[in-house]
């Protein structure tokens, strides 16, 4: 098993639904564990791989979307609902609060396995993303101060010449500056480091500001 | 012989009765004084068959006809007739007369007495308008009168019977009378009045008496025994009391509370619904999922029999289980005869808990038990007494619906209260309630959508199992119900012990 495989997470206070569920994901190729309360698993370390999150919307302890609630809070992986009660309102409810899918018991195995495929999709996806970021923020905390300052003004499209003149330097150190920054964020043009700058939410300098 | 004269002169003149003779044929020769003095008449007046005008009128035949037939046969007779005193009033005599009789045995003069008896007649009078006035109550009050010996034999019924049996006396007495009962009620009745008459206690029992056009109506029987001054039973009196009209409007009653409790019982089945359907869901759910997995592990490309045969086995366990909770479910809510058997309360409670298991924990109520290990059986109706914990359970929810600053919580215990009798409480920390007689009436609901027949079922429930229901407010939040039930003895009760 690799740590790029994803692991389905099985939450549902009945032991007869576990072993269920749990020897089907594992027969559908996927890493598998179970937990029988919202307590149990909130203590238990997330995983590092793609995951998803299969939730008993009927737990004694917390309430599925409670649960659900504290868990995109935290960045988790996405869930699907099951539920043995299957009522309108709190279904509507799940899938506003971005339920991949809501399954009412009994269900079918390939509104399962897509539901999973969906989910670990998703999930990759939000992996990859927050990876990226993850790098990025790595990269940006390299940079100094003084080039933090000055990546505003060359995102923006300033001239060399406009941003010293803002900061009180001379074109020289300016340009010194920006070839820093550049290295070190690992941008090839000014195109990726004003895409970088966005997803790091490095706000613009306004001229003359 | 002259002395001897004067003295049975003195004699006859003195004694306290008339005296009179007369002779064979009749005709009055003698009167004493006292006779003359009484009847105010002269000798002349009264002799031979003058003496008749002083008879009163009514009696006068009779005694006429007495006389005749006395004399026709010489044997010495007595007859009662009314005398006419001097000042016009007739006063009732005993008329005593013998005959003389020559040797030949042939009368030759007939004596007699009058004695008075009035005083004594018109007392006896009096007995008997005394009699016939209360034989008159006893006929005409609108109930059927009986009286038995002190050895239980029936001595007198009064017309009412007779009429309503089409019976005479004759049928009724040596026990003819049971042939008369609802074969149903001949042997507790019997047993009942064999005890009475045994005990001499007071004797009470409700059976159907066959009318005369075949037809069976419901009485209410009450007998009394009447004890003398030594405390042995001299006389049974009884009365039995038609009650069929109050019998027929009670059965209807009981009919529409068990169409009432019915009805309750299916709205519960609606309320229920949700939390059944999660009862079966459950299992169901793990049956189908295990099955899905079954089949991927017996395909091609993932074959694991091991695992297969463990899915199988689960679906086998599973589906087993949801085969229970349906059989659950429906002994909870089946129609099924009122029947009162040996139940395990303890059992019982549990199952209930179970079914309102994802109701409670839906409305994020904790249920709770406590109880009382190795608890005797009970006797009772499982369907009804499971309605009773249920709709006892629902209700504690329901008072717990609007609370939101405390731990909605509902404890229930059991244990056995005394040596006849087991308990089950009932605690809520819910809103609680202003009077908790007022919530056992009828149609009386806190609830928006409530019939307000729900606790009043689940009492007569209780009632109808010689038990009790009933409510206290908590100390702090809530309502605590209680209810006891008889617990079930190896003795048989009542009738059939004895």
């Amino acid at each position: 098993m690799n740590l790029d495989d994803p692991i389905i997470l099985v939450v549902d206070d009945d032991y007869r639904m576990q072993e269920a569920l749990s020897s089907l994901v594992e027969a559908m190729g996927f890493r598998v564990a179970t937990f029988g309360s919202a307590s149990e698993f909130l203590n238990t370390e997330a995983p590092d791989s793609p995951a998803c999150l299969i939730l008993d919307l009927e737990l004694p302890d917390i309430d599925g979307l409670e649960l659900q609630q504290e868990l995109a809070d935290r960045g988790s992986p996405p869930v699907i609902f099951v539920t043995g009660h299957g009522d309108i309102p709190s279904s509507v409810r799940a899938m506003k609060a971005g339920a991949v899918e809501f399954l009412s018991k009994p269900f079918g195995e390939q509104e399962l396995q897509s539901a999973i495929e969906t989910a670990v999709a998703m999930d990759r996806f939000a992996r990859q993303k927050r990876s990226e970021l993850t790098e990025l923020q790595s990269r940006y905390s390299l940079l100094t101060p003084r080039e933090q300052e000055v990546l505003p003004f060359v995102v923006e499209g300033f001239l060399n010449k406009q941003t010293a003149a803002d900061l009180g330097t001379s074109e020289v150190t300016i340009r010194v500056h920006r070839g820093q920054i550049m290295r070190k964020m690992g941008a090839g043009s000014l195109a990726e480091l004003v895409r970088m700058a966005d997803k790091l939410g490095v706000t613009p300098r306004t001229p003359g500001g | 012989m002259k002395p001897a004269d004067e003295q049975l002169r003195a004699i006859i003149e003195t004694i306290p009765a008339l005296v009179w003779s007369a002779g064979p044929d009749g005709s009055a020769e003698f009167f004493n004084r006292r006779w003359l003095d009484y009847t105010g008449l002269s000798y002349d007046e009264a002799r031979d068959w003058g003496w008749a005008k002083v008879i009163h009128p009514e009696d006068l035949s009779r005694l006429v006809g007495y006389y005749r037939s006395m004399l026709a046969s010489g044997d010495p007779s007595e007859i009662e007739a009314r005398l006419r005193r001097f000042d016009g009033e007739y006063r009732w005599f005993l008329f005593r007369a013998g005959p003389l009789c020559d040797t030949a045995g042939k009368a030759v003069k007939w004596y007699g007495t009058n004695i008075d008896i009035d005083d004594r007649k018109r007392a006896e009078e009096s007995a008997q308008r005394s009699e016939l006035s209360f034989r008159r109550i006893v006929e005409t009050i609108p109930a059927l009168v009986w009286c038995a010996s002190p050895d239980g034999e029936l001595t007198y019924v009064n017309q009412r019977i007779l009429d309503y049996t089409g019976a005479s006396l004759g049928d009724l007495a040596r026990a003819g009378w049971v042939s008369f009962l609802h074969p149903d009620d001949v042997q507790q009745t019997v047993t009942m009045w064999m005890r009475a008459v045994d005990s001499g206690n007071p004797h009470d029992v409700q059976y159907r008496l066959r009318k005369h056009d075949g037809t069976y109506r419901w009485f209410h029987v009450l007998g009394q025994a009447m004890v003398d001054a030594a405390g042995r039973v001299s006389q049974w009196y009884g009365l039995l009391i038609d009650i069929d009209d109050r019998k027929h409007i009670e059965e209807a009653l009981r009919r529409t509370e068990a169409r009432l409790s019915r009805a309750t019982q299916i709205a519960t089945v609606g309320e229920l619904a949700a939390s059944i359907a999660h009862e079966i869901n459950q299992p169901l759910g793990a049956v189908v999922t295990n099955a899905y997995a079954c089949l991927r592990w017996l395909s091609s490309g993932s074959t694991n029999l091991d695992k297969a045969r463990e899915a199988a086995e689960r679906i086998v366990r599973d589906g087993k289980e949801t085969g229970e909770v349906v059989g659950r479910i429906r002994a909870l809510f089946k129609r099924t005869p009122v029947q009162h058997v040996m139940l395990d309360l303890n059992g019982l409670i549990v199952e209930v808990v179970r079914l309102l298991g994802a109701e409670s924990s839906k409305r994020r109520v904790a249920m709770e038990t406590e109880l009382q290990r190795n608890l005797q059986s009970v006797l009772g109706d499982r369907v009804q007494i499971q309605q009773l914990v249920l709709n006892l359970l629902m209700n504690g929810l329901d008072a717990m619906d609007s609370v939101t600053d405390r731990t909605k919580r509902i404890v229930i215990r059991s244990q056995q209260n005394n040596a006849t009798t087991a308990l089950v409480e009932i605690e809520d920390s819910g809103t609680g309630l202003a009077d908790c007689e007022k919530i056992f009436e009828p149609f009386f609901t806190t609830k928006e959508h409530g019939m307000g027949m729900g606790l009043t079922i689940c009492r007569s429930i209780a009632e109808g199992h010689n038990g009790k229901l009933w409510a206290t407010p908590n100390k702090t939040f809530g309502t605590t119900f209680r209810f006891t039930l008889p617990l079930h003895t190896n003795e048989l009760t009542g009738l059939q012990r004895s």
